[in-house]
Formats: structure tokens, C-alpha cells, sequence
């Protein structure tokens, strides 16, 4: 049987990925959400911004997340991969079900309380900082 | 602007030298306007009514041609420019007319009346395994083009695994954030805040009030129909209805009041005006929204007086108004006649 070559479906190792690229600078993450190849760096080439993630809740308490559903779902079809991640934010959102990692996270938050960081003053030398993430 | 020329005259009758006597009499009588008080609103949906084509025109009618005041430089931050003046055949100036004529039309569409929108409640699904997942709500909007901003997805998860639509305060947020509109701020301005709009109010900045309500706010929000009712009641007890006349603001400003039945006020600034022609209209209108029946009679004055003799809630002013209308009328009327004889 003669296979023409252009019958075969050509594989390309490098494929799409729908990941979040850290923008906004120290201590202040902001994510775009963004296509590109895996190789690429996070600062590299993006093909497309497909959304973006404030991982800082505002005054309100809410974080905000804008999703481009309608472009997501198109490179989906052209077989992108999905970062854990966006996929968690995509379940969060109702795009897609509940990810597996937001399940065990929350499970894990109900079991116990993330732990509190206590720095205690070290005599004569130094009083305790304000910065809880020293 | 184009050219300068004057477009239209408001039918302004002279002012004899005998008449100067009756004119301090009307401003005397206005003060019997100002005494009673009104029911605040009304529980009617207004939408019903003010999209009918034939109260479409009758509010168009109202509101007037100003064409000077419709296209005035207005201080809102932008650059002023100064007036072009061209040269130019009758028939260019009659396109040129055409022309405005469709702008003025954009720049009075009225904003409409319509009742307090329903809270939003709709939920999509409940995750109690979710619980906990994180101490603050995620919204989401989506971002794709070509949504109207109304029918645009924004959810809402909440810290207890809860996905709902989000309320109308959110919505309007995150619209405003990825998809601004100009004039619009993200929160409420302080001047919609009871103290600061009625500081607004008390020096008389009705327009930019309304403008601005009309900028930042859709006109079902509550916030939206508070302040615009506000301004509406401040504007009748004031007696400032030339402020908004030639604007779009005037139209919806006559249905509030039609329907809160607090339309005297207005009626005797036109009878005391002498614009016949608008009072005429205004009954009209009357009869259509609360009877939704145009009146029989034909003749202005005929419908005039039916009203002030029937359902008018402010009788004696409006009769001494009316009355003393009547008789300027019969004056100008013969003093036409005179001038008329001793011409021929």
C-alpha cells in the first residue's frame, strides 16, 4: 500500500502550552496568561495573551482573573497543553471540573490551618521585624 | 459649526409697555406654587411608558430645538476649539442643516426610565469539597471581543466552593477595569453621596449632576434612578426647568413627573412663558400615561382649562396663571388688531 507523505500527521516535539508568565515586580506577582512554546522562556516569545491573574486580593478581598474563553478553547483544539495552574484556575472558573490540586489544597487548609510564622526577638541584639516573610 | 445663522426662533411674544404691570403679578403669584408637598415617588415601571412612540414624540416636542444651547462649548475637560466660519451656497447650507440635525439627535437621546433591576441570585454550582481552597474570592471575567458589556460572564467563586454569577456592583467592576468607558469611574464618585449630590444640587449644577449620573451608571441601577429622581425633585421645587430644557435630560425629567403627579409646576412655567403650544403637549401627555387615551379636544386652550379644572392638584395658582394668560392674550390680540387698521 502506497502512504503518501502528506497523509502521515506530522508531530512536532515542541508543542503549545496555555501557562502563567510572572510580570509585576518584587513582592507584587502578576501573572499573564499566555500561550507559548514550551521551550520558550517565561520571558521569551509569547504567541498570544489569553488572560491574566492577580495573585494579590484587592481592598475587596477578591483576586481577579480575566480568561479569553473563547481563544483558550480554540487552542485547546489545536492540541495546547494546559500548565497546573491555568488548569486550576479553569476549574475554579467552571470552564472546566474541579482540578484534583484545588480538592487536595483545600482538604489540606481544612485539616489544619497554614502555619503562622512566629519570629521571636533575639536578646540584646535585635527586636522582631514587621515583615513576616523574614 | 458651520455657519452662524439663526435657525429658529422660540415663538417669543413682545413685550408691550403695558403689560410690564402683569409681569411682576405672575412672579408674585409663583410663590403659592411652592408650599404643599408631594409623595416621594411612584411604584409604577415607568419602562412601560416611555418607550410608546407616541410619548417618544411628545417628550421630543417638549424639549425644544435650542440648537445654540444643544451645540454649546461645554467646559468637560476637553479642547476647545473656535467656530469655523465658511462661505457657502443656500443649497450647502440646507445639507449642512441635515447634517446637524442627525447630531442633534444623538446628542438628545434620552436616557430611559426604567425600574430597579433585580439583584442577581443565580447560582451555578456548589463545591463543598472546595471549601477552603483559598481565603478570598476569585472573579473571573471573559475577556473574549465582541461581548456587550451586559451579557459579558463574570463569576464569582467563593471562599466556600460556591460559583455564582456575579452581583450587577461586581459586574459593572470588572467591565470598567478591562473594558473602560470614558467618564466612568470604577467605584461610585463621592458626589453621588447624599450630602455631597445635594451640595451639587444647591448650587444649581443640574446638568453636569445628570450628565455625569447618566456617564457613570446604567440607567437601571439604583443608584442611577436615586440620583436622577433627586435632581428631578430638586429641579420642581425650584422652578429651574429652563436648565435642562434643549437637553436630553428634559424629556425623561417630564415623564418623573408626570408620573410622581407633580407636573403643575412645570405646567405654570409654561403657561407663565406662554408657550401654549408645550403646555398643550404636556396635557397630553398626562392624559396619555395615566389614561392611555389621547383627549378629544382639539383646541389647546379647550384641553388647558380642562385640566386645571379637573384633575390639577395645584388649582388656584394655575387658574390665576391661566386666567391672567387669557387676558394678555386678549390684549395682544387687539392690540394687533389696531395696528393692523391703522396700517391699512
Amino acid at each position: 500500500m502506497i502512504i503518501m507523505a502528506s497523509a502521515l500527521p506530522t508531530f512536532t516535539k515542541i508543542g503549545k502550552v496555555i501557562r502563567l508568565n510572572r510580570h509585576g515586580c518584587t513582592n507584587r506577582p502578576f501573572y499573564h496568561i499566555v500561550v507559548q512554546k514550551t521551550k520558550d522562556n517565561q520571558d521569551g516569545p509569547v504567541i498570544e495573551q489569553v488572560g491574566s491573574f492577580d495573585a494579590m486580593p484587592n481592598n475587596k478581598n477578591e483576586k481577579l482573573v480575566a480568561l479569553n474563553f473563547e481563544r483558550i478553547q480554540y487552542w485547546l483544539s489545536q492540541g495546547a497543553k494546559l500548565s497546573d495552574p491555568v488548569a486550576q484556575l479553569l476549574g475554579l472558573s467552571g470552564f472546566l471540573p474541579n482540578h484534583p490540586r484545588t480538592i487536595i489544597q483545600a482538604w489540606k487548609n481544612r485539616r489544619e490551618p497554614p502555619r503562622e510564622r512566629k519570629i521571636e526577638a533575639i536578646k540584646g541584639i535585635a527586636p522582631p521585624l514587621d515583615n513576616p516573610k523574614l | 459649526m458651520a455657519t452662524r445663522a439663526v435657525m429658529f426662533t422660540i415663538g417669543k411674544f413682545r413685550c408691550f409697555p403695558i403689560l410690564k404691570n402683569r409681569v411682576a403679578k405672575f412672579t408674585s403669584s409663583s410663590n403659592l406654587l411652592n408650599t404643599s408637598t408631594f409623595d416621594p415617588g411612584y411604584t409604577r415601571d415607568p419602562s412601560e411608558v416611555f418607550f410608546k412612540e407616541n410619548v417618544q414624540a411628545l417628550l421630543d416636542r417638549l424639549t425644544g430645538r435650542d440648537y445654540e444651547k444643544v451645540f454649546q462649548n461645554r467646559k468637560l475637560g476637553q479642547r476647545l476649539e473656535p467656530p469655523k466660519y465658511e462661505l457657502l451656497t443656500q443649497a450647502e447650507v440646507d445639507q449642512v442643516m441635515v447634517e446637524m440635525e442627525v447630531k442633534l439627535k444623538k446628542k438628545l437621546q434620552m436616557p430611559p426610565l426604567l425600574k430597579e433591576r433585580e439583584p442577581v441570585t443565580k447560582i451555578l454550582s456548589k463545591d463543598a469539597e472546595l471549601q477552603g481552597f483559598d481565603n478570598c474570592k476569585y472573579v473571573f471575567i471573559d475577556i473574549s471581543q465582541g461581548i456587550n458589556d451586559r451579557k459579558r460572564e463574570v463569576v464569582v467563586r467563593d471562599p466556600n466552593g460556591v460559583l455564582r454569577d456575579a452581583s450587577w456592583e461586581e459586574r459593572q467592576k470588572m467591565c470598567q477595569i478591562y473594558f473602560p468607558l470614558p467618564g466612568r469611574q470604577i467605584s461610585m464618585p463621592k458626589m453621588f453621596e447624599e450630602t455631597h449630590l445635594q451640595d451639587c444640587l444647591d448650587q444649581g449644577q443640574y446638568q453636569f449632576v445628570l450628565d455625569r449620573a447618566c456617564a457613570q451608571f446604567e440607567p437601571d441601577d439604583p443608584d442611577y434612578i436615586r440620583v436622577t429622581r433627586k435632581t428631578y425633585n430638586c429641579i420642581d421645587e425650584n422652578n429651574k426647568f429652563s436648565t435642562l430644557r434643549s437637553t436630553r435630560h428634559f424629556g425623561p425629567m417630564v415623564l418623573h413627573l408626570v408620573l410622581c403627579k407633580r407636573m403643575d409646576n412645570l405646567l405654570f412655567h409654561f403657561i407663565t412663558s406662554k408657550e401654549v403650544k408645550a403646555a398643550a403637549d404636556l396635557v397630553r401627555l398626562f392624559h396619555l400615561v395615566w389614561s392611555d387615551s389621547s383627549p378629544s379636544e382639539l383646541d389647546e386652550f379647550q384641553l388647558i382649562e380642562n385640566y386645571i379644572q379637573g384633575p390639577a392638584v395645584k388649582k388656584p395658582a394655575l387658574e390665576l396663571a391661566w386666567q391672567t394668560f387669557l387676558e394678555i392674550e386678549k390684549q395682544r390680540l387687539e392690540a394687533l388688531s389696531q395696528q393692523n387698521k391703522a396700517s391699512n
